[in-house]
């Protein structure tokens, strides 16, 4: 076979090979017009009901009575502070310990070829790669690294990589209690009614519990819903003093308030 | 005697009652959630900030007849309140209103809101913290109550 033979074979080659990968269709989410035929998770969630509780009767025992008694304490009446010796800042990076969010704020989840992105009003966000390989070598982070992947009509999530000495109940690190080494969280994605989102999460987290722990946790969307940002990184907040990391009830009046009523 | 299974929810609501605290900021360990007072007075600001929002309050002193004293009423973000029914224009300076809340463990003039009765009949609520403990009454559904 001359040259000019062996080129024409190469190119039909190739030109046979590109044929055969276009044929092929990308994996849901891996274009913009995949995303249409996905559920729609579109708008804003709200929580419906409580967010996930920590599971005590699956912690590690030494685990559970640390939080029993740190509980018990803050509910008599003892600052945090006085118990643990923590020094809490409440104006941390927002961290994900397994709760998008949706108590005080709302969540949502965007969508793009190739990657889900989970925000909420308090400033979270989590960049979840979608059919990608999870990556190794990286430090662990306040959102550690996902990855996702779409079975039928169900988003599975995976998260690792997860920073551990967060807490149970990140963001506001209030828990003496963390979620430890080689935590592993998976979420499971689903629309239960057109406006309920259904996320089935099962955590394990060697260090913090025993066994694996499922929780259920709904949203209802809002259609009506506007973005308003909430943030408790605020100056002067009268019910913490950010110096002494002791929680407070600062009761000195508003500057512009008004004298009491007449007779 | 508790069994263990009453233990376990009984731990399960103090946490569940801190956890909320967690997502409203703080502890809470400052409020007496075991009482509930009721004061009667007058508005003098609604405070309308991140990340609480305070409701201040004239009332008619019992110490000093023909003076008032000021009471502060933390209440969740305005984000979290919003949710039931709540704006930065629900209250006016010089609506009547009576607030049921629960106390500052310190004595002072205070607390954590739970439910506010105005003059024409309407009943806010509040969200976050105390909201979660068990003896607190919501004046209407929560949220997640509510189908969309």
């Amino acid at each position: 076979m001359n040259r000019r033979l062996r080129t024409l074979a190469l190119i039909a080659l190739l030109v046979g090979s590109l044929g055969a990968a276009a044929d092929t269709p990308p994996k849901p989410g891996m274009t913009w017009d995949s995303l249409k035929d996905l559920p729609d998770f579109s708008g804003w969630w709200n929580l419906a009901g409580f967010p996930p509780l920590p599971q005590i009767e699956a912690m590690k025992p030494q685990v559970a009575a640390v939080l029993r008694s740190w509980s018990a304490k803050t509910t008599a009446g003892t600052d945090p502070a006085d118990i643990d010796g923590m020094k809490r800042s409440y104006c941390g990076p927002q961290r994900f310990s397994g709760f998008n969010g949706g108590f005080q704020d709302y969540v949502e989840f965007l969508f793009t070829p190739g990657r889900v992105t989970i925000t909420n009003e308090l400033g979270l966000i989590r960049r979840i790669a979608l059919n990608a390989p999870k990556p190794a070598g990286r430090e662990a982070t306040n959102t550690g690294i996902s990855v996702a992947h779409w079975e039928g009509r169900t988003l599975v999530m995976e998260t690792s990589g997860l920073d551990p000495e967060m807490s149970i109940n990140e963001p506001q690190r209030r828990y003496p209690v963390r979620i430890g080494r080689n935590a592993r969280i998976v979420e499971r994605l689903s629309l239960k009614e057109p406006d309920v989102l259904q996320i089935v999460m099962q955590v394990t987290a060697p260090d913090l519990y025993a066994r694996p722990v499922e929780t259920t946790t709904l949203y209802h969307r809002d259609h009506k819903h506007v973005f308003q940002e909430i943030t408790n990184c605020t100056a002067n907040d009268r019910a913490f003093d950010g110096a002494t990391g002791r929680e407070r009830f600062d009761m000195t009046p508003p500057a512009d308030l008004p004298p009491p009523p007449s007779k | 005697m508790l069994n263990a299974k009453g233990t376990t929810i009984g731990v399960a609501l103090l946490l569940l009652a801190g956890m909320h605290g967690a997502q409203a900021h703080h502890s809470y360990a400052m409020f007496d959630g075991s009482k509930t007072l009721t004061v009667s007075g007058t508005v003098a600001k609604l405070e309308w900030t991140n990340p609480h929002v305070f409701v201040w309050i004239y009332v008619p002193s019992t110490k000093n007849p023909g003076k008032y004293d000021l009471y502060a009423f933390e209440n969740g973000s305005p984000n979290a309140i919003t949710k039931v029914g709540w704006t930065r224009d629900s209250l006016q300076a010089g609506d009547k209103i009576t607030v049921e809340y629960s106390p500052l463990r310190d004595g002072r003039n205070g607390g954590h809101l739970t439910v506010a009765k105005l003059a024409d009949g309407r009943t806010l609520g509040s969200v976050g913290g105390l909201a979660a403990a068990p003896s607190f009454k919501r004046p209407s559904p929560a949220p997640a109550e509510q189908k969309p």
